[in-house]
């Protein structure tokens, strides 16, 4: 059989054949398979990462290039290697006494029996000598799908033009994370995660947007300096919600909605969340709930407008706390006045308005303009809402489940910096720590996105679904993000090679076997028209064709 | 490929005729006392089945082993005159040399591996012109066979082969480097042997 024999059969075009091969010489199925590079493979051209193909005897494998390395057949080529200038000593002993070995992990098989139910998790590996030779175009659609109204295009698999889809109803049924250091395109790939979801509405988002990126515009380190939002991509199907009018103005959008928070929707839980931001004792934490106890609702503003040292001796004598606590609590809390967006006196409900709008379908992101900066009031706005949200979907649930009303639709709540609130001894006491333990149980996931992974919970990180991992360069953070899968020692080649920019592995639930991408370009007006937005003229040509479809066009009596 | 006449030899081009063969080697007598063909040369042997041959080793001596050769040039000034006073030694002594079967013709076609019999007694051994050595040399697997040989000194034939084939190629480099490659090979461990071979055969 000739190389082009061999590369057709594994399903390349003839222009394909310009790639590499090579034969699996030995390996198991729980260190992956060692492979031998063709005489006129190059080493270079094989990257860490890329997808494969094994052509066994009955059964076709699908795998990954985990590692690379240099391997030589005769000790001489260590102790006396050709040198710089010989070049004919080095052509001769290139590929035949000195030549490329893979390790490729094996992770799908399909037999002749399971072609109508598509590849399986691999469970044997194919025989000696077997061809392997880069995953084709057909083999990558054949393995993660075809793009569709359910399957979005994220990007395409390292060294290749195709498009890689993902399957965004898989997707949400998990809390997934998008992790990497800062500056790897997290937000690029969150932004494309959350244009999928809305896209293939298999979920409604509600965005905790501590930079303000997602909903009207955001930023570029490229020429543009600036892309655009989910709210200019898709304007009617996205709402954005401000904490800081004043920001949200100056950068051009009219909010939806002004979300204020009254003292009086405070609960102790949420300043037992703020312990870290806020930096308040255990003590503290409790005093928090023994004020509810004692003043009722009220309480936080209550407590706020105490003053001088006798009221707080008095009050720490009645609740039988330490008074230097309840004095440190009040000092810490100040901290919340001045939050433009906390309100003493009214009561608001901005959770309802949330509501209303995820309800129908649109997707709610909440801009935290100068507040984003402020830890505390992320972390304080983003729980108490949350909180009171998933308290509302579980009502929902469950009446549904007695047969009393419609399931809530699936709702995605995607929270930055999560390792400042889902912290080892924290998480189990937030609400996200729950949504991430409990999965799809009341219909409501997590995005997590987050350049330090290793500050996260473990249990929170094992229990998320599906991964994006951008570059780490942390080996706790690599640790922690491959906490729990299966072969993840061997990812973690595959993880460290990651360029820095655009490039992501994804693995778990959503996608058959771990890949590496090069996340979809986001930002240019192709890709903008790739996502089906519409620019102002086209709009109103769109809205013309709607009217006439519904009333009949211009054609009178 | 048919096999045509060479240019050198005495008679046709030939140089000798066989006068001890096996199925892996064959000796020649030439019939000129040193015209023996140079080590590594390409030579061919027999016309119903032709073998082809590596020049592997070379050997002239007297053709009585009972009368071997005693000194007869003291006093004179130049090794010609010693056989222009004896012209009785070019029938006293016989230069003989031996090949090494890699291949045969079958039909019109080359078979890179022995013959099925031995060359006969007395076939007709010639020099392969350029066409043929350059036909010949496209394969090269025999060459780990012929460096196994327990005939002369098989680096130094096999350098030699390599030499007078890469001469005869329109990219002696890539010649060379294929045969370093089946060599390097097919001889696990003997990186450092191939290594000197090709030095040899490209210096």
């Amino acid at each position: 059989m000739t190389r082009a024999d061999e590369f057709e059969s594994l399903g390349h075009d003839e222009g394909s054949q310009s790639g590499w091969s090579g034969s699996v010489v030995g390996g198991s199925l729980s260190e992956g398979l060692e492979v031998r590079l063709s005489e006129d493979s190059s080493v270079e051209d094989v990257k860490v990462g890329i997808l494969v193909t094994v052509q066994g005897r009955s059964r076709r494998f699908f795998g990954q290039v985990t590692d690379v390395n240099l391997s030589a057949s005769d000790r001489a080529v260590g102790e006396a290697p050709p040198g710089p200038s010989d070049s004919l000593l080095t052509s001769v002993v290139s590929g035949t006494v000195a030549y490329g070995m893979l390790r490729v992990e094996p992770r799908l098989s399909l037999g002749t029996d399971e072609g109508l139910e598509g590849p399986q998790p691999a469970k044997t590996v194919p025989p000696h000598f077997s061809l392997v030779a880069p995953a084709s175009e057909s083999d990558i659609e054949l393995i993660f799908g075809k793009e569709s109204q359910r399957r979005f295009w994220i990007g395409s698999p390292l060294d290749m033009e195709t498009k890689l889809c993902l399957d965004m109803g898989e997707l949400v049924k998990r809390s997934n994370g998008v992790f990497g250091k800062s500056g790897t395109g997290k937000t690029f790939l969150t932004r494309l995660l959350l244009a999928g979801i809305l896209q293939s509405g298999e979920a409604t988002n509600l965005v905790f947007d501590m930079q303000s990126e997602y909903g009207w515009q955001g930023y570029s380190e490229g020429s543009s300096g600036q892309v655009k939002g989910l709210k200019q991509l898709f304007p009617s199907k996205v709402a954005v919600f401000s904490l800081d009018e004043d920001s949200s103005r100056r950068r051009g959008l009219t909010p939806d909605y002004l979300v204020r928070i009254g003292y009086e929707e405070i609960e102790p839980a949420d300043i037992a969340i703020l312990r870290g931001a806020l930096d308040l004792s255990p003590q503290g934490a409790e005093a928090a709930y023994s004020l509810h106890s004692h003043y009722g609702r009220k309480w936080l503003a209550t407590f706020m407008a105490l003053s001088g040292s006798e009221a707080f001796n008095e009050l720490a004598d009645r609740l039988n706390i330490n008074q230097g606590a309840l004095s440190a609590l009040h000092r810490r809390l100040t901290r919340l006045e001045r939050f433009g967006f906390m309100d003493k006196s009214a009561v608001h409900d901005s959770v309802n308005h949330i509501l209303s709008y995820l309800d129908r379908g649109i997707h709610v992101v909440l801009e935290f303009g100068r507040y984003g900066r402020e830890l505390a009031a992320y972390i304080l706005v983003a729980n108490l809402l949350t909180r009171r949200i998933y308290d509302r979907y579980a009502a929902s649930k469950e009446k549904a489940l007695a047969g009393e009303g419609a399931e809530p639709a699936p709702l995605v709540i995607t929270i930055e910096e999560a390792h400042k609130f889902l912290t080892p001894g924290v998480a189990d006491q937030t609400i996200f720590g729950t949504i991430a333990r409990e999965m799809r149980k009341y219909n409501v996931t997590l995005l997590v996105v987050d350049q330090r992974p290793s500050g996260i919970d473990e249990e929170v990180m094992s229990q998320l679904g599906t991964k994006f991992a951008c570059l780490l360069d942390n080996d706790r953070d690599v640790d922690a993000v491959l906490t729990g899968v299966s072969g993840g020692r061997k990812l973690r080649h595959v993880l460290a090679s990651l360029d820095s920019r655009q490039q992501a592995l994804v693995f778990g639930h959503a996608v058959p076997m771990p890949v590496e991408i090069r996340t979809r370009d986001y930002g240019t007006p192709e890709s903008y028209k790739q996502l089906g937005y519409l620019d102002e003229g086209e709009r109103k040509e769109q809205v013309e064709r709607d009217a006439a479809d519904l009333f009949g066009g211009n054609s009178g009596p | 490929m048919t096999t045509s006449n060479g240019s050198s030899g005495v008679a046709g081009g030939r140089v000798g005729e066989v006068v001890r063969a096996s199925t892996t080697e064959f000796e020649t007598e030439c019939y000129e006392l040193y015209q023996s063909p140079p080590l590594g040369a390409l030579v061919v042997c027999g016309e119903e089945t032709p073998i082809f041959g590596v020049v592997a080793d070379s050997l002239t001596e007297s053709m009585d082993p009972t009368r071997p050769p005693a000194p007869r040039g003291a006093g004179m000034a130049s090794e010609r005159e010693v056989y222009a006073d004896n012209p009785q030694l070019s029938r006293l002594l016989s230069t003989r040399f031996t090949s090494l079967a890699v291949g045969h013709m079958s039909g019109s076609d080359i078979r890179w591996r022995l013959a099925p019999n031995p060359a006969r007694i007395l076939s007709f051994v010639r020099i392969c012109d350029d066409d043929e050595t350059r036909d010949f040399s496209a394969e090269v697997g025999f060459l780990p066979r012929l460096l196994d040989a327990r005939v002369g000194s098989p680096d130094e034939f096999v350098a030699a082969y390599l030499r007078r084939c890469a001469a005869v190629h329109t990219d002696p480099e890539s010649f060379v480097i294929r045969a370093g490659k089946e060599m390097a090979g097919m001889l696990p461990g003997q990186l450092r042997r191939v290594t000197a071979i090709l030095r040899t055969a490209t210096s």
